[in-house]
Formats: C-alpha cells, sequence, structure tokens
C-alpha cells in the first residue's frame, strides 16, 4: 500500500489549525486567528513567520486610524497543499473504518 | 516522518472541521443583524407606500449608502471598523445562485404583476415579504454559504 502524501510542515496541530482556520476566508486579522488558535502574539508571530517563509500564508500589514493591523492570507501554495493533505489524513482516516482485508481475523461459524 | 496513526488521522480531520466552523462563526453577521436587516426593509416598503415623495427624493441616496457600505465591509479597513475579523472565500456554486435568482424573480415578478393589477398596498406588502425574508432565512443561508465545503 503506497503512502499517503502529507506535508511534514502540517503535522503540527497549530500550524494545520491556522491553515484551517485561514482556507474558509480571502484574508484574517492576526487578532482572530490568534484567540482561535489560542497563542500569544509572540508564539503567533513565529508560527505565522515559519508558514510564510514556505510560501504557504502571505502577510499584509497596515493601518486602521492609528492602530497597526495585521492581515494574514492562505497563499495558492498553502491552498494547495492544504487540500493534499487533507486528503491524506482522509486516507489514513479510513483505514480505521476499512481495515486491510489481508490482515482480517477468521470468522467462526 | 511520523505518519499519523488512524485515530490520529481523525482527530486532526475533527479539528479542521472544528476551525472552520470557527471561522464561519466570524464570518458571518449575527442574527441581531439579519433582523435589523429586515426591519429596514420593511420599512423601506412601508415609506414607499405611505410616503412616495421621501423615497423619490431619498431612494436612491439610501439605496447607494447601503451598497456604499456593503462594498466597505468587504475590504480590510472596513472589517476592521465593522468588527469583522475575517472575510470569507465563498466559491461560486450554481445551485445557490439559482435558487437566488429564483426568490428574487418571485419577489420582483409578483410585485410587478400585483402593481400592474392595481392591488393596494404593494410597496407595503413586497417590503414586508423581503424583510421578513430576509430576518427569518438570512443566518440559515449565511450558515449554508459559509459552510460549504470549500478548499478542500
Amino acid at each position: 500500500m503506497t503512502e499517503p502524501k502529507l506535508d511534514p510542515a502540517l503535522l503540527d496541530p497549530t500550524r494545520l489549525a491556522i491553515l484551517a482556520l485561514l482556507a474558509g476566508t480571502e484574508w484574517a486579522e492576526f487578532a482572530f486567528v490568534r484567540d482561535s488558535v489560542e497563542l500569544s502574539d509572540s508564539a503567533l508571530s513565529k508560527r505565522i513567520s515559519a508558514l510564510s517563509d514556505g510560501g504557504y500564508v502571505e502577510v499584509r500589514k497596515g493601518y486602521v486610524g492609528k492602530r497597526p493591523r495585521t492581515w494574514i492570507n492562505l497563499s495558492t501554495t498553502g491552498r494547495v497543499a492544504l487540500s493534499a493533505h487533507i486528503a491524506a489524513l482522509q486516507e489514513i482516516a479510513t483505514r480505521v473504518v476499512r481495515p486491510d482485508p489481508t490482515h482480517a481475523p477468521e470468522q467462526s461459524s | 516522518m511520523n505518519t499519523p496513526t488512524p485515530e490520529e488521522a481523525q482527530a486532526a480531520l475533527r479539528d479542521v472541521d472544528r476551525r472552520r466552523n470557527q471561522t464561519a462563526a466570524a464570518a458571518g453577521h449575527s442574527r441581531w443583524g439579519w433582523i435589523v436587516a429586515g426591519v429596514l426593509i420593511a420599512a423601506y416598503g412601508f415609506l414607499a407606500d405611505r410616503e412616495p415623495q421621501f423615497i423619490r427624493t431619498w431612494g436612491s441616496a439610501i439605496v447607494l449608502l447601503l451598497l456604499f457600505a456593503s462594498l466597505l465591509g468587504n475590504t480590510r479597513l472596513g472589517g476592521s471598523l465593522l468588527r469583522r475579523p475575517v472575510r470569507p472565500r465563498v466559491t461560486p456554486d450554481p445551485a445557490s445562485v439559482l435558487w437566488l435568482l429564483l426568490v428574487l424573480a418571485v419577489l420582483i415578478g409578483g410585485t410587478t404583476i400585483a402593481a400592474a393589477m392595481d392591488v393596494p398596498h404593494v410597496a407595503l406588502w413586497s417590503g414586508l415579504a423581503g424583510g421578513v425574508l430576509v430576518a427569518a432565512a438570512g443566518p440559515w443561508w449565511q450558515r449554508r454559504i459559509l459552510t460549504r465545503e470549500t478548499g478542500r
């Protein structure tokens, strides 16, 4: 049986959570992502930097009035990687429902 | 690379679904927002029926203002001002578009036919019907659009 193609970067549950949050958005505010994944500003910044370096997300900074704001969006690369990772997870998850028939126990009558 | 066990994969998928619902909840308008929108539509119909001169003078300006507010709400700046922290990604769905067009056709067509038949208080009744529809079906419609399988 061939192994599903998991993305090593998305095996980290927090990174996967960040990308899953962004999947349904065009963009999200930094504060929304921070509160949703329950991380501190600095911890989320590190995660976002790593994801940005990998090309998974794009970061835009700006101001609303005098207050600085950061918006994050999933890049095309990130969206493709997330879809492939989720498909791989689904394939692994179905192994519980559909066990390998070659190793099925014999039934006694 | 450690491949997750089937149980770990299922847990990760459950978390992905949970995150998707979190985004949908943040992206949508509250039930009160839909109720206020419904009341405004009904009020517009009431004014069009009772104060047609007011609507002739200010109707276009009101519609343009609402359109501007709607467009502003979709920008990063407007989202921050309206306390909407995410902009949902809505992918075109032919079935949803068809349903929307059908409902609009029934509302607009019904109003036009009723006006042609000189039914009294057409604007009032159509405003009331539109308002009730938005207030009652809006949250359901929004939930349906935002929790649709997107990007998966």
